[in-house]
């Protein structure tokens, strides 16, 4: 199988079982609104019946925010102009390349614990998803969705610890690392001009991209193996993952690379759509926040189309005995008690 | 006799004299003249050679020892008063050709009228007048032979060794680039009778007596040299170096530097007398952006010239420093440092011009007005910081909210930071940290430096301007300008001038703010609307006529048939109109700082009444009986006093919707699903 037929085939299963997008938007919904809804009466309390409500309306206050930025904490200290258009999205890609993503100083406490818990009850649904698209055939329901989230729960919280520890290892030890191999080198540390410390400063952001796009394809396909193959044994299903990669890096790669260039293009016309309205009348309020939601929508769909064509790509990928040696060696120390599993869903 | 005296003078002060004054340039008393011819060792890291120091006494004491700063050696160890001040300590493991240090090989006094020829080297000690700290060597006291009379002059003779730091506090070298500050033996301040000469502080710049610089620069040929003052000759020596003639009169410091990779870019700006030669030496990665330096600049000398006094001097040397120079922007007479990136700003985006121009303006408000930036460092940074933001204001307008997301810059064109406001949020956090009139190096923390410095000074010499008014006010700093040109003065000498300029004393203005930390915030506090109550009880003279005239209305009242039928609109709309409302309005003084303020109230009918207050008790109340309901109620409704810390609760409207948070929080929202999502990718 090509891995551009995995992903026709992958993001028809996505699109065919959209019901699990809507339900996902709707869980994600449900949690910013926890800190949303008291984000709205900060900020009202905050305009009060000032004339700052019109100037909020019309732009953006920057006497206000002053004032603002100097009184608040808490999560609503994540308030700041940046937030608009295309700096929502940017923001968040600077806070995972800086290693703040975790960081309780650089990100309010509450947002933090609201994003643990996110990032705990998406390994819980996990589970649901990849079993759904496991059996695409099967007609969805919320009975066996939450069956499949209990199934995998455990294995896959395991496998989300490990990811999570793999990102920490890379920034606290890697990184640091990295830094100062490159700011040791003559070029940079001897430079009178910034290009060069420039430059290698984006090569540092492009290798990061690189392994954290890695360590994401790893564990993708650590949960598709414990999926479709039923395994019990995470570290067997981590082991087999690389070993798959691997064997298959071509098709691998360039399928993940397919879907992260879709990811840029929802982006890109992101960027491109969401200025055209100034949201200054309550029909346009409601206009952007659709477009939003559209685009919430779309990187979900997006995450699911990342399961459904790497699982197609896995499923469909004729392992010939050889390569099937090989995968089974990398495995063999972890391997002693696993046995394939004893019956695969349909 | 002597009365009439008196007031012919307080005419001339008044009237004639700043005219007079805005009419010709004003002449400079050269006090401290230096002659110097000096070579740099880019190996050694040194500037070496001699001074010849001519210096005038122009006080009425008798003087019998110097004062010198030999500012480099606070770069000798970590124990000096701007190592120990710094917050950044010296590392460990720094090799000796990283350090800086001033030595003084021979310092001789030549022969003159009242001084006979002598070596004073052995005489040399240093002093520490601000802290005792005797590890610090940033200062020395020389005994001289003989007095030195008022108006006596004497030549002394320094041969002298520089090493250079790598960069520190803007000074040193980096590899091929070399810059050249506070680098030589330069003598202190006698003024007030007695050496004003100030150790080199973490957190303070300087004070000199100004002069003539006539300084030969000798370098390797393929060094590019930029200094303060006209480059009158170069000469090329058999030894592959070059010897540069830089003079200047009426300044009161000299710096230079060199550098291989320097593009020289030249221009110039023509002024009604004349003009200014304009020198950028830029890195060859910033070449793109030399017209971005330049036509800063030539807006900086433009509106300069027009507000403060035509510039004098016939250039300006622009550098834009290498990368990790520790330079950023810093001033010296006619020659300053600017800063930019690589990835270009973009437009809207102030940077290089912002600090472009803010360093040129030092050239008048340290350059020309020579006040002690150790003692009154408000007088130079806030002066330049004020100024700055009237000529970005001017030539640019707001400057846009930008962000460096990975290396490339992002501006948010909807989020504009207005200049009038320059310097409110950082003031806002610590306003009552310190006071603003204070030794440079003597405030609690170097943001309470920048806020005491830059911020404070700069929004109170803007809400007096807003106070006093546009003419009057730019008058005001035109007079001081010019005034005090190639002088010393105090802050005392600035207030006097806002008194005769503006005819007002405003004593009550500067106690408050210079000499005070207390804070100006005007609020309304509420406004309200309600019906006039159908008056109830007895509103007769008498009590008993009262119960008279009731008795006659409902006589009457029976009489008339009672109307059955429905009010129309029309006689609604007519009863509306009718119907009398008693507005309130509260306006509270949250601050301590008193000083009068304006209200304007606004009616749903279309009416604005605007309202006068003394400000000084602690709220004033506005009864309004109207047939109008009241809509809105702003206090300063100009925004005249920028240093009002609070100004959302400057203003109270009848509420009519959310939609303003709900667009805010509807775009948090966006942001925090993203976010979330971020940390899905673990999942
Ligand atoms: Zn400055």
């Amino acid at each position: 199988m090509k891995a551009l037929s995995a992903l026709k085939i992958g993001s028809g299963i996505t699109t065919r079982k959209f019901g699990i997008v809507i339900f996902l938007l709707i869980i994600n919904i449900i949690f910013v609104l926890v800190l949303s809804i008291p984000m709205f009466y900060t900020l009202q309390d905050s305009f009060g019946d000032s004339k700052v409500s019109e100037n909020m309306l019309e732009g953006f206050d920057t006497l206000w925010y002053g004032e603002f930025r100097n009184e608040v904490s808490g999560f609503a200290s994540s308030f700041s102009p940046s937030i608009m258009g295309i700096g929502a999205i940017l923001n968040n890609f600077v806070s995972i390349e800086s290693g703040n993503l975790f960081n309780i100083r650089s990100i309010p406490g509450t947002i933090l614990i609201l994003g643990l818990l996110y990032l705990l009850f998406g390994s819980f649904l996990n589970g649901g998803i990849l079993g759904a698209f496991n059996s695409p055939e099967r007609k969805f329901s919320f009975g066996n969705f939450f069956e499949d989230c209990g199934k995998y729960f455990i294995r896959f919280l395991f496998l989300m610890i490990i990811a999570v520890a793999c990102y920490v290892v890379l920034q606290r030890f890697f990184f640091p690392w990295l830094n100062s191999a490159f700011s040791s080198l003559g070029w940079v540390k001897n430079a009178t001009e910034e290009k060069i410390p420039f430059l290698f400063d984006r090569l540092k952001n492009f290798i990061f991209v690189i392994i954290l796009f890695f360590i994401g394809m790893l564990f993708d396909y650590a949960k598709i193996i414990t999926v479709v193959e039923q395994r019990r044994n995470i570290i067997v299903s981590f082991f087999r993952s690389l070993g798959f990669i691997f064997v298959h890096i071509i098709k691998t790669f360039s399928l993940y690379y397919f879907l992260v260039f879709i990811g840029i293009i929802f982006i890109a016309l992101y960027t491109y759509i969401e200025p055209l309205f100034t949201t200054n009348t309550l029909r346009n309020i409601g206009i952007v926040f659709g477009i939003q939601q559209v685009y919430i929508i779309l990187k979900i769909w997006l995450k699911c189309t990342f399961f459904s064509s790497q699982m197609s790509l896995y499923k469909g990928v004729v392992v010939s005995p050889e390569e099937e040696e090989l995968i089974t060696r990398t495995v063999e120390p972890f391997a002693i008690k696993e046995e394939p599993g004893e019956s695969k869903s349909l | 006799m002597r009365l009439k005296f008196v007031f012919l003078f307080l005419i001339m002060t008044t009237f004639l004299y700043p005219k007079l004054l805005h009419g010709q340039p004003p002449v400079c008393e050269h006090i401290a003249n230096y002659k110097m011819d000096v070579e740099l060792f880019p190996e050694k890291k040194t500037v070496e050679g001699s001074e010849m120091l001519t210096w005038l006494n122009d006080s009425y004491y008798y003087v019998d020892e110097l004062y010198f700063h030999l500012y480099m050696n606070a770069f000798k160890n970590n124990k000096s008063s701007m190592m120990r001040e710094r917050g950044r300590p010296l590392k460990k493991d720094i090799k000796p050709i990283e350090l800086g240090y001033c030595d003084i090989i021979s310092m001789k006094v030549l022969e003159s009228d009242y001084m006979e020829e002598a070596d004073i080297t052995a005489t040399i000690e240093f002093v520490q007048p601000d802290d005792d700290n005797k590890d610090d060597q940033t200062v020395i006291r020389v005994k001289l032979p003989r007095v030195v009379p008022p108006n006596g002059e004497i030549q002394l003779v320094i041969d002298f060794v520089t090493k250079l730091p790598r960069t520190i506090r803007r000074s040193g070298y980096y590899q091929d680039y070399f810059f050249m500050a506070q680098w030589f033996p330069k003598i202190g301040v006698f003024w007030d009778g007695r050496w004003n000469c100030h150790q080199y502080h973490a957190r303070s710049e300087f004070f000199a007596d100004y002069g003539i610089y006539d300084v030969n620069i000798t370098v390797p040929s393929d060094y590019i040299v930029g200094a303060t003052g006209e480059k009158r000759t170069a000469i090329e020596n058999p030894n592959g170096t070059i010897t540069y003639n830089f003079f200047q009169e009426s300044v009161h410091d000299f710096a230079w530097t060199a550098c291989e990779d320097y593009i020289e870019v030249f221009d110039e700006c023509p002024l009604p007398s004349g003009g200014v030669d304009i020198t950028l030496l830029i890195m060859p990665e910033h070449e793109k952006q030399s017209e971005r330096y330049l036509t800063a600049t030539k807006h900086a000398i433009k509106y300069y010239s027009e507000w403060y006094g035509e510039y004098p001097y016939s250039t300006v040397t622009v550098i834009d420093p290498a990368y990790r120079s520790e330079a950023d922007g810093m001033e010296y007479p006619t020659i300053f440092t600017g800063r930019t990136n690589w990835i270009e700003s973009p437009k809207g985006v102030l940077r290089p011009e912002s600090v472009t121009v803010h360093e040129f303006g030092h050239g008048y408000w340290y350059g020309l007005i020579g006040n002690n930036e150790f003692e009154d460092a408000w007088l130079d940074e806030g002066f330049t910081s004020f100024s700055e933001s009237e000529v970005l204001e001017t030539a640019y307008g707001p400057n846009l909210f930008s962000l460096r997301y990975f290396g490339f810059p992002v501006a948010f064109p909807d989020v504009k930071y207005e200049q009038r406001f320059t310097g409110l949020n950082g003031y806002r956090r610590i306003a009552k940290q310190d006071i603003m009139q204070r030794n440079a190096w003597e405030y609690m923390t170097s943001s309470s430096y920048d806020v005491n410095a830059y911020d404070k000074p700069e929004l109170m010499l803007r809400t007096l301007k807003n106070y006093l008014g546009k003419e009057v006010f730019d008058n005001i700093m035109k007079t001081y300008s010019l005034r005090w040109w190639y002088k010393h003065p105090k802050p005392q000498d600035f207030f006097e001038v806002v008194g005769e300029v503006s005819g007002q004393d405003m004593n009550w203005f500067f106690d408050q703010f210079v000499y005070g930390s207390d804070v100006l915030d005007y609020s309304i506090d509420r406004i309200s609307s309600r019906l006039e109550p159908d008056s109830i009880g007895i509103l007769t003279k008498w009590g008993r006529d009262f119960v008279e005239e009731e008795t006659a209305q409902e006589e009457e009242e029976a009489k008339i048939e009672p109307d059955t039928t429905l009010k129309t609109e029309e006689v609604e709309e007519k009863e509306e109109k009718e119907k009398i409302y008693t507005s309130e309005v509260l306006v509270r003084r949250l601050g301590e700082v008193k000083m009068p303020v304006e209200i304007q109230v606004n009616f749903d009918n279309g009416e604005t009444i605007n309202e006068s207050w003394d400000g000084q008790y602690k709220w004033k109340k506005f009864i309004y009986k109207k047939p109008a309901k009241i809509k809105s109620a702003v206090v300063d409704p100009e925004h005249k006093y920028v240093l009002d810390i609070n100004y959302t609760n400057n203003s109270k409207i009848v509420k009519e919707d959310n939609k303003a948070p709900l667009k805010w929080t509807s775009k948090w929202m966006f942001w925090l699903q993203n976010f979330l999502e971020l940390f899905a990718f673990f999942s």
